[in-house]
């Protein structure tokens, strides 16, 4: 295809940077730098009580906002339009998607839950910020160890124990492409800042490596032309798979280590 | 597959200068239009006019998703109304949800455009908007209520200009490719409804201008 240029993996050769366990202190993290734009994901997870007709899920819980380091348009100060809009599609994507169950977060049903507070930070905006902090919250995910945690019955707290044994299980995983829509007819995958700024429109797509479709989003701008949706598909779902791959090289982890569900 | 029955009702608001309330069913919205008119100085743009979308929840306090709704909003009406015309000014529009039973964001959209048409406001078309529910069966499910988004695998919301071509779209939850595209051909059809009952609704609204003329000529000759 030529009208649509650049590609996560070929044409456009964009870096993937996934440091995971960058925070100490936090149960789970993750550094992700794609291209320039670089945003890290701090989880820690805190006992919540579950709520009335949900008894036996936990919270999954992100917040995404911009740091005035990453952009000379960003002040300091409550959260901006676009990081709001950015903290409301992962909390969709976690919330109306089953990549992840809330279910394995249930330590009790009614009694105790894990409550993940998942705090991302744009360090560096240059473009697709919302590609870098799908994939920061992914690989902070995979790579989040809780402690085994039980209520005591005598007190009716939780209590942990100090290993770091627990991980979260998730089933896929939705990787966000951004598109910029340059003259309505030229596509540029992962769009710069200054890219973006020049393109009439953008659009997201969220994709799994297995082809499956978690997102399609387009807020106004020229009109896409929907016999090229194909074609756009096809390269998110290939960045998907390339996410993936490098999301499970950096977190992987030896057989012993037990996962929620089994446990 | 048909939309549910769809109702509007244009400057039912005094004091703006345009205002519509548009319904998909029991969904109901209402939009009110203040402008062209003054910016703040630090929102001006000395080549357009600065789109401004309000968005009020039926109940509660706005938060992030509020947010989200009147950023999407906001970029689908600067897609159709012509802002080089009205440099240095503002058009505010105003969104209160009256009752919300589904297809909440489409019923926005349309709420928008027709009171944008009702203030007079300059635009080079109109966005129709549709939802579609795909169910965890795989049917597909037209301006869906409240009870079928909730128990739907995803649901799509499609914006269209006057072309047929997608300005806007949103979607959550998740769904084989294949789905996506007979949703979206689906959303594409019952747009025409949509974009029909524009038509009729503005002809509506000028015939009866029109024959308010044609009595006050009488009584003067």
């Amino acid at each position: 295809m030529d009208k649509i240029v650049g590609t996560y993996c070929s044409t456009r050769k964009l870096k993937v940077l996934i440091c995971e366990g960058s925070i100490t202190t936090a149960d789970g993290s993750a550094l992700v730098k794609v291209g320039n734009t670089t945003v890290i994901c701090g989880i820690k997870g805190e006992f919540a009580v579950p709520g009335g007709d949900k008894s036996n899920e936990g919270y999954i819980v992100p917040n995404f906002e911009l740091s005035p380091v990453s952009s000379p348009h960003v002040r300091p100060g409550p959260p901006s339009e676009e990081a709001q809009v950015i903290s409301h599609f992962l909390s969709d994507l976690i919330k109306k998607s089953s990549f992840v169950n809330v279910e394995d977060l249930c330590i009790e049903a009614g009694k105790l839950a894990w409550a993940l507070y998942c705090d991302l930070v744009c360090l560096d905006s240059d473009g697709s910020l919302t590609d870098a902090s799908v994939i920061a919250l992914l690989s902070a995910l995979s790579s989040m160890r809780l402690p085994r945690a039980q209520v005591n019955e005598d007190t009716g707290l939780g209590e942990v124990t100090d290993t770091r044994d627990v991980k979260l299980q998730l089933n896929d995983f939705p990787v966000a492409t951004t598109f910029g829509l340059f003259d309505g007819v030229y596509g540029l995958a992962d769009p710069s800042n200054e890219e973006e700024s020049l393109c009439g429109a953008s659009f997201i797509l969220t994709t799994s490596d297995n082809g499956l479709l978690f997102g399609c989003n387009k807020s106004g701008g020229a009109a896409l032309p929907s016999q090229d949706l194909p074609s756009y598909m096809t390269i998110a779902v290939n960045r998907a798979k390339a996410v993936k791959s490098l999301i499970d090289t950096v977190c992987r982890d030896s057989d012993s280590i037990n996962s929620i569900r089994s446990s | 597959m048909s939309l549910r029955s769809l109702s509007c009702e244009q400057s039912l608001l005094a004091r703006c200068d345009g205002s519509a309330r548009f319904k998909h069913g029991e969904t109901s919205v209402v939009a009110a239009v203040y402008g062209p008119g003054d910016v703040k100085p630090n929102k001006e743009i000395i080549n357009k006019a600065t789109i401004e979308v309000t968005f009020k929840p039926k109940t509660g306090l706005p938060g992030c998703a509020e947010t989200a709704l009147e950023k999407i909003l906001q970029d689908t009406c600067e897609a159709v109304i012509l802002t080089s015309l009205h440099p240095r000014s503002s058009i505010s529009i105003i969104l209160q949800v009256e009752h919300d039973d589904g297809s909440l964001l489409p019923c926005c959209i349309n709420a928008c455009c027709v009171a944008l048409m009702d203030t007079g406001v300059p635009m080079r078309g109109f966005v129709c908007a549709v939802a579609c529910a795909v169910q965890q069966s795989g049917e597909e499910i037209i301006d869906p209520t409240l009870e079928q988004e909730q128990s739907a695998a995803a649901v799509l919301t499609f914006g269209f200009s006057n072309e047929s071509e997608i300005i806007t779209s949103h979607m959550i939850g998740q769904i084989a490719q294949e789905k996506f595209y007979s949703a979206l051909s689906f959303a594409s059809s019952a747009a025409k409804t949509v974009s029909d009952f524009y038509r009729s609704s503005a002809e509506k609204k000028l015939s009866k201008e029109l024959h308010v003329k044609e009595r006050v000529n009488e009584v003067k000759s």
